[in-house]
């Protein structure tokens, strides 16, 4: 039996080319299951963060002399809070494809990954976001759960900007994968990515929203943040989740879209570059 | 019959670090970076027909895993050239891969958390295969591997050789034409091997599959192959069918035998060696062309009560010293042309 006799009758259509990344992000999903605990975990962990954030801004609003209800930069005690849930949500469900990639080409598993018949980043991206669905629910019940407790529910919510909100928040999972390929890809040359793995997270701390929303920072450093991608990953969403502005919301999908096309072109680029270089160790 | 590979002059250059030990040694790479280039294959030059059952083996470091990695397209090479199944690898990587099927028997391609039948419907999406001939197919490799009763058991519960037999039934769900097998049997106890090497025969009889077997296991080669390149330094040292392997270089067994009582100390095999001697056993050298190991084993049977035996082929690495050893006598003897000079030592 060969493989043109076993090979489906719409083999190399859109259709089937769905199919089989459907399947890669399936089977993730699968494994991500029988890593349920990790999941569990890492809501846990999510638990104390939030927990540790609501006393730090209780304490903030309070030596601001801020009054119930008043604002920062724009926002309540509550959305603050709820932004950390967001901006946490997207942090830590991410997928790390820098470190996967770098872990196949330690250990020579890239054989396998680089040698089958599918694009090896769209593997990637599909293989990675398999396991955020799973991670998602988990941190987004621990967190909120911990947010109204400490801040009550977020008001300013609007459940019509749900599918908005899902639509900015996939974006910036492209986004950030985007990034985090690059990074991964460097392991073809270098093999270590720690030290990229670094600044990218210390970047997406610091200006991307992470350590604070966007418009808490210094005026200067906010108009660099603001022209970076970076703002993109975490504050945009978060941002939009918690006070949601349309006009804004239709500016950041588009700096989004512009980025992504951009570096997904960069990504093909460095791929294409990097395969001709690739040495895979172990044997 | 037709060829399905064919490599001219490939060669596979690498760029290493290189850094001098010790503390000096790591300050100073913080400034400048030493390299070396390593030469992983030197110009390898080999046919392969359809239905080829070839053994590519020599020690760990020869450059094996590396002319895989060029085969299947993973690696570009830095010079030469390869046509795999009227692919150049490299180039048409995804467009082969429909074709060939591979196993890297140190590194796990099925799931570590998930049973294989996972995989396997994994497989079934990317090779993007028909549904009823991927079922027909699944159900004659779970008969032909015998893995009928692991199929629903995650793979981190199964032992060695079982996943390996796992390992090979998804590297065919596709049917390829051309299976490449790296180190199949590496640490696999000698029942596990055996049963893989039948079940690797098994495919290639049903489908006269090109298998193309690289090992560092002498009975890998001896058992399932018909043709065997030695390869060492990156270069081809012995091209020649197996048979001619085993007239000249595999005629040394060692049998390890353990009696059920105790032997004296002048404990002696006719036209053998004893490398061992203990109270209750033995470790006997012999040459297969003086003695044959079944006569051997017979009159150690014959001799007092056998509670253990085993027998052994020599290591990889005294199999090419061998070689080396041989070259080296027809290269001061003047006979023949010798096309390159191989060096002795080691080139890294």
């Amino acid at each position: 039996m060969t493989t043109t006799t076993l090979a489906a009758p719409d083999r190399g259509t859109t259709r089937a080319q769905v199919r089989k990344y459907s399947a890669i992000a399936r089977i993730n999903v699968q494994n991500s299951l029988a890593y349920a605990w990790d999941a569990l975990g890492q809501g846990v962990f999510v638990t104390l963060f939030i927990f540790v954030f609501a006393q730090l801004w209780k304490t903030t609003f309070k030596a601001q002399n801020v009054p119930d209800g008043g604002t920062i930069a724009g926002l309540t005690l509550v959305q603050t809070l709820w932004y950390f849930v967001w901006a946490e949500l997207i942090q830590i469900s991410k997928a790390n494809v820098a470190y996967t990639i770098q872990e196949e080409v330690r250990d020579g598993s890239l054989a396998y990954t680089l040698g089958r018949p599918y694009n090896y980043l769209l593997y990637h991206f599909f293989s990675g976001q398999g396991g955020v669905i799973i991670r998602m629910v988990f941190i987004l019940a621990f967190g909120s759960a911990v947010a109204l407790l400490a801040v009550g529910p977020l008001n300013t919510f609007r459940p019509e900007t749900v599918p908005a909100l899902l639509l900015i928040t996939a974006l910036a999972f492209v986004l950030d994968f985007c990034m985090m390929a690059m990074i991964g890809l460097t392991a073809f040359f270098f093999e270590d990515t720690a030290a990229f793995r670094l600044i990218y997270s210390k970047i997406n701390f610091v200006i991307g929203g992470l350590l604070l929303p966007v418009d808490f920072l210094p005026d200067a450093v906010q108009s660099v943040a603001r022209v970076l991608p970076f703002n993109l990953i975490l504050y945009a969403p978060a941002k939009q989740f918690v006070a949601w502005d349309s006009t804004q919301f239709l500016e950041q999908i588009g700096l989004q879209i512009v980025w992504i096309t951009i570096l997904a072109g960069l990504l093909a680029l460095f791929f294409r570059y990097g395969t001709r270089r690739v040495s895979i160790n172990g044997g | 019959m037709s060829t399905v590979v064919k490599l001219t002059h490939l060669q596979k250059t690498f760029r290493v670090k290189h850094k001098a030990s010790g503390l000096q040694g790591s300050v100073k790479a913080l400034f400048s970076t030493e390299y070396r280039t390593v030469e992983a294959v030197k110009g390898v030059s080999l046919e392969l027909q359809e239905g080829d059952l070839l053994a590519f083996i020599g020690p760990n470091g020869a450059g094996k895993s590396t002319t895989i990695k060029m085969l299947t397209g993973i690696l570009f090479p830095t010079e030469g050239e390869a046509n795999v199944l009227g692919y150049v690898p490299w180039r048409q990587r995804r467009q082969l891969a429909y074709h060939i099927g591979s196993v890297f028997g140190q590194k796990p391609q099925l799931w570590y958390h998930l049973p294989p039948v996972d995989t396997f419907e994994l497989f079934a999406h990317i090779y993007e295969l028909d549904r009823a001939a991927f079922e027909r197919r699944k159900t004659f490799l779970i008969e032909a591997l015998g893995i009928g009763d692991w199929l629903h058991t995650p793979v981190r519960k199964l032992s060695l050789g079982q996943r390996m037999r796992c390992e090979i039934a998804a590297s065919m769900l596709h049917g390829p034409r051309i299976l490449f097998l790296d180190e199949p049997t590496i640490g696999l106890d000698v029942v596990a091997k055996q049963a893989l090497r039948d079940a690797i025969q098994q495919l290639h009889d049903a489908e006269n599959l090109t298998i193309f077997l690289t090992s560092h296991d002498a009975g890998d080669v001896e058992t399932l192959c018909k043709r065997v390149i030695v390869i060492n330094h990156g270069q081809v040292i012995f091209d020649d069918r197996t048979s001619a392997l085993k007239r000249r270089f595999l005629r040394r067994k060692v049998i390890g035998v353990r009696f059920g009582q105790p032997i004296p100390d002048d404990f002696a095999v006719r036209d053998a060696t004893i490398l061992k001697h203990g109270t209750w056993g033995a470790k006997i050298e012999l040459d297969t062309h003086v003695r044959p190991v079944e006569d051997v084993i017979r009159a150690l049977m014959d001799y007092a009560p056998v509670v253990d035996i085993t027998v052994e082929d020599p290591p990889m690495e005294e199999i090419i010293r061998e070689i080396y050893r041989a070259d080296e006598s027809v290269r001061v003897a003047g006979v023949g042309p010798v096309e390159a000079e191989i060096p002795l030592e080691k080139a890294e």
